[in-house]
């Protein structure tokens, strides 16, 4: 299924798995007439009565579909295994297992570019480099492995780690912070770089020397709209919070899969199994 | 929902007689140290007695000038006010029958839907499927129902092609209808819109205004505060005009487009459409009188009819007029400044004289002339030959360049100009166009077809790619432009940076005398010197943009950008915009409006350009 | 309504003086991260620079300096307890998701002794003691880094036996190992945090303060 969305905009693109929540949509372009949209709804109406769409619910990621909080359990294995094995042989098995996991979740492509990284930091930590270098990259190769297990959890929707974590009885609030996070991680890049741009478009620093000799004023000028930015923002989204019903009694719900089922557990043993395992067998060796 | 009275439909929104005034946090705290009840009539800003009251499959639209008090009310009707935006509340605010302040939040969530004005600031989640999902997963509806109600929400605002696509890749007429959808998903009872299409630009405005229109036949009741009336003049059922905080008028769509344009000027709305256009609705002006009927006198403030009757006694029969009354109304306006411009105008308040004025005269440079489409670009003359010569000499005479004098040509030009952004293949393409110093060009367009991507490249933010940029037929290299140039953003938060207006203007140089004089000299020209000491962000929208302008003028760079600078702002802001434009561009720098506000671009442009 | 109103006349009721309202929540979410995004970018910077040892001399300072006139923000908006726990916290788990869980117990001991720390009315809005509650904040940063050093010890004494001795390997290590390096990093935050604070204090009156948005 392809549906082709931003008919304004132009761009072609086949929607993500997130897409596949809302049931088999037609190719209805989003245009702004009514017309299109009259027939993109027919389209779409369609599909529906095939009967293809009612079963997309559920959504689950990937080939395991796992619940959030199984992930968080694989990364305290992976991220304890890692801690705990020496040799190179053993971590690099590990970060095999990770990287399964990680494509076992629908992100093969993540799993095989963590891969990458880790062969280059095992390899710099090769190298002679002098000093605390070597040290450092084996630190890092050690961090690879739970980073990779990380990625499953980070790539999951806010919604589906919201829910996740109200069944744990967090708190509302804490909730919206966890969604905020996602949020603004992936808003903040985008403001920098806004004012980036205003302050070289306003011409404060017309050379390079300048910034350079006034460090102090470059920083003002990052920090002031940075913060006036951040409190406006903080005080908008919080108001529009309020107005979508985040304080509201009683449980939430997710269209992405949330719920501990055989399949989790059988993972989380697997998971488990696969760290103990190497340990013993290192400690073993 | 229980019948408030007898045979009559149950109202989905009733204010009677509320009133809220906004506390601030020192104000609060010196409240609780000494223990004494505020008094009710406490001066202060908010609203006072206002009544209104929409039934379902009704839509209402609230209009004023910034900061008189629309806003208010819609947090009034939000049930934020009062809570979120500490204040005190009375009158009775009911939705759905109920009193909003009594509402938990799941009622609130359930029968009100709420848009901003800015679609960031208003999304959760990362794809547009998660964000209209976001309420009901709030309220803990089951999944299965979750789905088809985003499903539906989608289906109603057109945007069910674009389930999976994440928020930021979406253009602001798509993200706006995303917002709306996510609003509308738990089918509420009440739909509130804070200045919706400010953003958008015709097409998208269009396409907004149809949802809205579907969603009123499905029985929701819509409050929406807008600038731009007249797009919402097929949908709405009635108009509230705010001032001071109090109800000053209302209007059936009818009536509204029938206001004669001097009172639409006065009033500070944006003069658009059917009103002030000059072919449509001639007849109105000769019948109605100078009192504005519909207007009621407001203490404080003269009759505004007594200003369109002075505006109408000054400037007699303007269409009649034309090209000289552009020639009067521009000496006028150059000789006496912003504020002062006309002397029996200065018995109505201070601001609406000078706007009223300023607009007035400005207003007048407009003419509408249809183009046919070329292929990529598509170029007009002077607008108003006459009024454009004239801002030619002035310019002149005021800032003599070195190399100047009308024989060589001192413009902007680009040529064959191509630049498309790597992740979209969007942009400008073998471009060619002029921008002459001392005049305001603008640029338009529909959104979404280039017109920022030129603005960068001018300033020199990227390199273009091919072609090249030009000033007096020398190519400009990209770090000399970016020296040259001063970009104005959309939103003015990103430019300001200083701890006082006054510092704001002189940024980044040494101040020596020189340079304190023409600071002085900036903030004069644009009415900024009784807020010198203000932080730049403690002031309105308009006010900010009125501080990064000033520091334009007050600058070396002779090429200034603005990108939108109308969105959001009222007649009157629009008005003012375009006056400062035509400041800077007599101070000899070239001025370039990217924009896609018609009325900006009638009032503001000497040049035209328009994109397609 | 749960929020702020007692219902009668929309009189605004202060909520209780440590319960965090939704905007606090928001506040201390985009501060959190800018302050780790700040910090992870002048990491990014020096890293391509200096070699591991030299960032350890510049590092040190440069974080606290750049990253404490935002949590001064911070901490003068929201006010209330667990800004500084909450932030700790914030940041522990995040490094625990990126691949350290020996970063967890760090955390949670940092962000108790950082609230003690703070203990009392008024103690965020004092810029001093603001100050001084950050300088845990930055001192449990320090442990972060201090401790692979100590936990991969065999990992990587076993990996780097070929080319060098233990000896050598411990001298190399000695500045996040030994005593009184980590005392000279300890104080490297504290002058860093400390000039972070001026500036932080100059800022706030100057802006945030001045411009009085909430």
């Amino acid at each position: 299924m392809r549906a082709s969305g931003g008919g304004e905009a132009g761009i072609e693109r086949a929607p993500g798995e997130a897409g596949r929540a809302f049931g088999k949509v037609g190719p209805g372009r989003a245009t702004g007439t009514a017309k299109a949209a009259e027939a993109a709804a027919a389209a779409a109406a369609a599909a529906v009565s095939d009967g293809a769409a009612l079963g997309a619910v559920d959504v689950r990621e990937g080939v395991l579909g796992l619940d959030p909080r199984t992930h968080v359990l694989a990364v305290a294995a992976f991220g304890v295994a890692s801690v705990v094995l020496v040799g190179l042989l053993e971590t690099a098995l590990l970060q095999a297992a990770a990287a399964l996991y990680l494509a076992g979740n629908g992100r093969a492509r993540l799993a095989l570019r963590s891969c990458a990284s880790f062969a280059v930091v095992c390899g710099l930590s090769f190298l002679p480099l002098p000093g605390l270098y070597g040290v450092l990259f084996v630190s890092l190769m050690h961090m690879v492995p739970p980073f990779t297990a990380g990625c499953a959890l980070f790539s999951l929707s806010p919604s589906a780690i919201m829910c996740a974590l109200a069944r744990w009885r967090v708190p509302r609030r804490a909730l919206v912070g966890v969604c905020m996070l996602f949020r603004f991680a992936s808003a903040l890049p985008f403001e920098a770089r806004s004012i980036v741009r205003g302050i070289r478009m306003r011409g404060i620093f017309p050379r390079a020397l300048d910034a350079v000799l006034h460090p102090a004023l470059v920083y003002e000028c990052l920090y002031t709209p940075l913060v006036m930015r951040c409190l406006r923002l903080s005080a908008e989204l919080a108001a529009s919070a309020e107005l979508r019903g985040i304080e509201a009694d009683g449980g939430r719900t997710s269209v992405h899969h949330v719920g501990l089922g055989a399949r989790d557990a059988l993972v989380a043993a697997a998971v488990v199994a696969v760290c103990v395992g190497l340990c013993a067998g290192e400690g073993l060796a | 929902m229980t019948a408030r009275r007898e045979g009559e439909r149950v109202a989905a929104v009733l204010l009677d007689r509320a009133s809220f005034r906004y506390v601030d946090e020192s104000e609060r705290e010196a409240k609780e140290a000494s223990a004494v009840p505020a008094s009710p009539s406490a001066p202060g800003e908010g609203v006072r007695d206002v009544s209104l009251s929409v039934a379902p499959g009704r839509c209402l639209v609230l209009c004023g000038r910034s900061g008189e008090g629309k806003s208010t009310v819609l947090r009034m009707i939000d049930g934020l006010a009062g809570t979120f935006f500490p204040g005190d509340l009375s009158g009775v605010v009911e939705v759905c029958g109920a009193d909003v302040r009594r509402l938990v939040p799941r009622e609130r969530a359930e029968r009100l839907g709420v848009v901003m004005q800015d679609p960031r600031s208003q999304f959760f989640m990362g794809t547009v499927g998660d964000e209209i999902a976001f309420t009901a997963e709030n309220l803990g509806v089951d999944p299965a129902e979750v789905a088809r109600r985003v499903r539906a929400a989608a289906e109603v605002c057109g945007v069910e092609g674009l389930m999976g696509e994440g928020l930021s890749a979406l253009s602001s007429g798509q993200k706006q209808r995303v917002a709306l959808a996510a609003a509308v998903a738990c089918e509420p009872a009440v739909l509130v819109l804070d200045e919706p299409t400010s953003n958008l630009d015709a097409e998208g405005s269009a396409a907004l205004v149809e949802v809205l229109a579907r969603l009123k036949a499905r029985g929701a009741a819509v409050v929406v505060s807008e600038h731009r009336l007249h797009r919402f003049l097929d949908v709405a059922d009635e108009y509230l005009y705010l001032r001071s905080g109090r109800v000053i008028a209302r209007w059936s769509p009818a009536k509204l487009a029938a206001l004669p344009l001097e009172e639409v000027q006065a009033l500070g709305l944006r003069q658009e459409g059917p009103f002030g256009g000059a072919s449509l609705h001639r007849g109105a002006t000769e019948t109605s009188g100078p009192a504005p009927r519909s207007v009621a006198p407001e203490e404080g403030e003269v009759a505004s009819g007594e200003a369109a009757a002075a505006v109408e006694a000054g400037g007699g029969d303007e269409r009649g007029k034309g090209a000289l009354a552009d020639q009067g109304a521009l000496s006028s306006f150059e000789g006496a400044g912003e504020n002062h411009a006309h002397p029996s105008l200065s018995s109505a308040s201070g601001e609406t004289a000078g706007g009223a004025a300023s607009s007035h005269g400005v207003g007048r440079l407009a003419g509408q002339a249809s183009c046919p489409a070329a292929p990529k670009i598509k170029e007009e003359g002077a607008l108003s030959s006459f009024g454009g010569a004239a801002e030619r000499r002035a310019g002149a005479s005021l800032s003599s360049p070195p190399d100047g004098g009308a024989g060589s040509a001192r413009v902007w030009r680009v040529e064959r100009l191509t630049y498309l952004h790597p992740s979209t293949k969007r942009g400008v393409r073998g471009l060619d166009a002029e921008f002459p110093c001392g005049a305001v060009t603008v640029v338009a367009g529909p959104n979404g077809v280039g017109k920022t991507t030129l603005a960068k490249v001018l300033c020199g933010a990227v390199r273009e790619q091919a072609g090249r940029v030009t000033f007096c037929g020398r190519p400009v290299a990209r770090r000399e432009r970016r020296r040259r140039g001063y970009f104005v953003m959309q939103d003015a938060d990103y430019q300001l940076y200083a701890g006082s207006v006054a510092d704001e203007v002189v940024l980044g140089r040494r101040v020596d005398d020189a340079l304190k004089a023409r600071a002085w000299e900036a903030l004069e020209a644009f009415d900024l010197a009784d807020l010198a000491d203000r932080h730049p962000a403690s002031l309105s929208g308009g006010q900010k943009q009125r501080v990064t302008l000033a520091a334009a003028y007050c600058s070396d760079a002779d090429l200034v950008v603005l990108d939108e600078p109308t969105s959001g702002l009222d007649g009157r802001g629009v008005a003012q915009v375009a006056a400062w434009c035509r400041r800077l561009a007599r101070a000899g720098k070239t001025v370039v409006v990217v924009t896609h506000d018609e009325l900006l671009a009638r009032m503001a442009g000497d040049r035209r350009i328009d994109l397609r | 309504m749960e929020s702020n109103a007692d219902g009668r006349a929309g009189k605004v009721v202060p909520a209780g003086a440590n319960r965090w309202t939704m905007r606090d929540v928001m506040t201390f979410v985009i501060f959190n991260i800018v302050i780790i995004m700040v910090t992870m970018i002048v990491k990014m910077a020096e890293d391509a620079v200096l070699s591991p040892q030299n960032t350890f001399f510049v590092g040190s300072w440069l974080f606290p300096l750049v990253s404490t006139p935002f949590y001064l923000v911070m901490a003068d908006r929201i006010g209330k307890r667990g800004v500084l726990s909450g932030s700790i916290l914030l940041f522990g788990i995040l490094y625990t998701f990126m691949g350290g869980v020996y970063c967890a117990p760090v955390a949670v001991a940092g962000a108790v002794v950082g609230e003690l720390a703070m203990w009392g009315r008024g103690a965020y809005r004092s810029i001093m003691r603001a100050a001084a509650g950050f300088f845990v904040y930055w001192a449990t940063f320090a442990c972060y880094g201090i401790v692979p050093y100590l936990l991969f010890r065999d990992a990587y004494m076993e990996q780097l036996g070929a080319y060098y001795s233990a000896s050598d390997v411990a001298a190399m290590v000695a500045q996040y190992t030994e005593l009184p390096w980590i005392l000279l990093m300890l104080a490297l935050f504290a002058a860093g945090t400390a000039l972070g604070a001026v500036v932080g204090a100059k800022f706030l009156k100057k802006h945030v303060r001045k411009a009085k948005i909430a």
